[in-house]
C-alpha cells in the first residue's frame, strides 16, 4: 500500500470505519513510514480539536416559535400571554408606562389655565395692609404696602405679572368686560373656590321657584374658569338687580331670593350724605381690613363697590361700613366660606 | 448515546404519529439545538439558521405520518435540516453569509469571558472559519460526524449517498481544516 492509498484510509482508521483487511493494510504501512505516522497525528489533533467545540444553543423562544406555527394558539391563549408575560417583561413595560403618563399628566395640567393661575406668583390688586391676616390658606390675600384702587392694582398687575400669565389673561379674557379683566387673577381663583363652596343655597332663605336664569348648584360645583366668570358677571348683574333703588325696592327681594339661590351673595345699599367721600372711606376700609374691591361701577346716580371681605373681619367691616352712612343689607354670607362677596350700592 | 435517542420509544412515536401536540413539543425541545446548531453551521448566519431550523421541524411535522421508525428521530432530523441548508445554499438568491464565523463565534463561546484563553478563542476563530471554508458536501459530512457524532452509514442515510463518498467527503473536509489548523496543532 502507498503513503497516498494509506492517506486516504486515515480517517476511517480513526473512527475504526475500515474492514479488517483494510486496516492490517492500513497499520503494516504506518509502522514503517515515519511521514504517514506523522500525517495521522495531525488527523487525529484536527479531530479532537472539532470535537471539543461547543454546540451552538438554539435561540430563546425558538419551540414556542415552531408550536406556534404549527398549532396556532386560540385567540383566549394569546390574550392570557398577554395579560400574564412574565414579570421580566411586564414590569419595564409598566415602569415604562408609568412615567410617560405621569409626564404626559404634567405636561396637561400645566397647560391648563386652571394650573398656570395656581402657579402665578399673588400679586395685590388692591393691597391691604402689612399686618393684615391670610384670609384663606389655597389663595392667600396678598400684602403691599399701600393702598390703591382695583383699576390700579390690576394694572401694576400685568405689569408684574410673568408674561406667561399675562399671555394666558389675554387669552382667556377677550370677551371679558374691561372692570372683568381688571379683576385680579388670583381673586377669580378664591372667588371660583368660594362659590364652588357655596353652591348650596343658604338653609335660612325660603324656597323660591327656579327662574332661568337660576342654575342648578351640582352643575355649578364643577365649572371652569370660564363658567366661574361668567357666574361673577352674573352676580355682578343681580347685585346690580338687586340694589335697593327707591323705586325697585318692593320688587328686589323676590329677585334676590331667586338669585341669591344660584349665587349666594350679600349686597348692601349705603345711602350717604356725600358720595365721593364715602368711597374714599370705603377704599381706606377695604385697604384696613384686608378686605379686596374686585369690581367697581356707575349706576346712575350710585357707584356699586364689588368686594370680598375675608371671613374673619366680616363683622368689623360691616360696623365700620356702618359708620360711613346709613347701611341696608340683604342676604346673609355662607358662615363656611372663606370670603365673603359684598355688593356695596353707595349712592346720596 | 445522543440525548434524542432516548425520545424513540414505539410509544413516543405512536403519539408523535398521532398528532400529539406536546409530544412533538417534546420532540422540538429534545432536539432544537442540534438542528439549530447543523443549521448554524451550514448556513453561518443565526438569523437564516434559526428559519431553516423552524422549517426542518414544520417539514418533519408534515412527514411524521411516513415515518416508519427505521432510523432514530435525531438521524431523521438530521437528515431534514441537512438538505434543506444544502438546498438553501444551492439557491443563487440566498444572502450568503461565507464569512459567518463571527456569529458562529458569538453562539458557539457565549460564556467566553475574561477567563476564556486568548490562543484558544484565536484557534476556535481559525476552526470555526476553517469549517465554514469547506466544500459544502465537506461540511456537512464533517459537522454531522465530528460535531454531531453520526456514524458513517447514518451520515449515507441521511444525505442518500454511499457510505464510501461520506468516507471520502469526510477525509477530504478533515485533511482541508487540518491544512488550515496546521499552527495551532501540536
Amino acid at each position: 500500500m502507498t503513503c497516498s492509498e494509506t492517506r486516504d484510509l486515515l480517517s476511517a482508521w480513526l473512527d475504526q470505519a475500515l474492514d479488517a483487511h483494510e486496516r492490517e493494510q492500513v497499520e503494516a504501512h504506518l509502522a514503517g513510514c515515519s511521514e504517514c505516522r506523522r500525517e495521522l497525528e495531525g488527523l487525529r489533533s484536527t479531530v479532537a480539536v472539532l470535537s471539543r467545540l461547543e454546540h451552538p444553543r438554539a435561540p430563546v423562544g425558538f419551540v414556542d416559535k415552531v408550536m406556534g406555527e404549527i398549532y396556532p394558539a386560540p385567540w383566549y391563549r394569546k390574550l392570557g400571554r398577554l395579560v400574564f408575560q412574565p414579570l421580566s417583561v411586564k414590569l419595564p413595560l409598566e415602569a415604562g408606562a408609568m412615567v410617560v403618563i405621569a409626564i404626559l399628566g404634567v405636561y396637561l395640567l400645566q397647560g391648563t389655565p386652571e394650573m398656570k393661575d395656581a402657579a402665578r406668583p399673588d400679586v395685590p390688586a388692591v393691597a391691604p395692609r402689612p399686618d393684615s391676616p391670610p384670609v384663606a390658606p389655597p389663595a392667600p390675600l396678598p400684602q403691599a404696602p399701600a393702598p390703591s384702587p382695583s383699576t390700579e392694582g390690576a394694572a401694576r398687575l400685568e405689569k408684574g405679572a410673568p408674561p406667561a400669565a399675562r399671555e394666558d389673561r389675554e387669552r382667556g379674557n377677550l370677551a371679558r368686560r374691561p372692570d372683568q379683566a381688571q379683576a385680579p387673577a388670583e381673586m377669580n381663583q378664591a372667588l371660583k373656590k368660594e362659590s364652588t363652596v357655596k353652591a348650596a343655597p343658604p338653609a335660612t332663605e325660603p324656597e323660591k321657584p327656579e327662574t332661568p336664569a337660576a342654575r342648578s348648584p351640582a352643575p355649578r360645583a364643577l365649572d371652569s374658569r370660564e363658567s366661574s366668570r361668567d357666574r361673577f358677571e352674573e352676580d355682578r348683574k343681580n347685585a346690580q338687580g338687586l340694589a335697593p333703588t327707591p323705586p325697585a325696592a318692593p320688587a328686589a327681594p323676590s329677585v334676590m331670593s331667586a338669585k341669591q339661590q344660584a349665587a349666594p351673595m350679600v349686597s348692601g345699599a349705603l345711602a350717604v350724605k356725600d358720595r365721593p367721600q364715602a368711597e374714599r372711606d370705603l377704599a381706606h376700609l377695604i385697604s384696613k381690613t384686608g378686605a379686596r374691591e374686585i369690581a367697581r361701577r356707575q349706576d346712575g346716580n350710585a357707584t356699586i363697590v364689588d368686594v370680598v371681605v375675608p371671613q374673619a373681619g366680616y363683622a368689623d367691616f360691616l360696623r365700620e361700613l356702618g359708620s360711613l352712612g346709613a347701611l341696608r343689607l340683604d342676604g346673609q354670607p355662607d358662615t363656611t366660606a372663606a370670603l365673603v362677596r359684598l355688593a356695596i350700592r353707595i349712592s346720596e | 448515546m445522543r440525548e434524542g435517542d432516548a425520545a424513540d420509544a414505539p410509544d413516543f412515536l405512536e403519539r408523535l404519529r398521532a398528532g400529539d401536540a406536546r409530544a412533538f413539543e417534546e420532540l422540538v425541545v429534545t432536539h432544537q439545538h442540534r438542528v439549530f446548531g447543523v443549521a448554524l453551521r451550514m448556513l453561518g448566519s443565526a438569523a437564516e439558521a434559526e428559519e431553516a431550523a423552524q422549517e426542518a421541524f414544520l417539514r418533519a411535522h408534515r412527514s411524521l405520518p411516513d415515518f416508519r421508525g427505521e432510523a432514530k428521530l435525531s438521524t431523521w432530523l438530521y437528515a431534514i435540516v441537512s438538505r434543506l441548508c444544502l438546498n438553501r445554499l444551492a439557491m443563487g438568491d440566498r444572502k450568503a453569509v461565507r464569512h459567518g464565523e463571527e456569529i458562529l463565534l458569538q453562539v458557539a463561546d457565549p460564556h467566553g469571558g475574561p477567563d476564556t484563553g486568548a490562543e484558544r478563542g484565536e484557534m476556535e476563530a481559525a476552526l470555526h472559519r476553517a469549517i465554514a471554508e469547506l466544500d459544502e458536501d465537506r461540511r456537512v459530512v464533517v459537522i454531522l460526524r465530528d460535531l454531531e457524532g453520526l456514524s458513517y452509514e447514518e451520515i449515507a442515510a441521511a444525505l442518500g449517498i454511499e457510505l464510501g463518498t461520506v468516507r471520502s467527503r469526510l477525509h477530504r473536509g478533515r485533511m482541508d481544516l487540518k491544512g488550515k489548523m496546521e499552527r495551532f496543532l501540536p
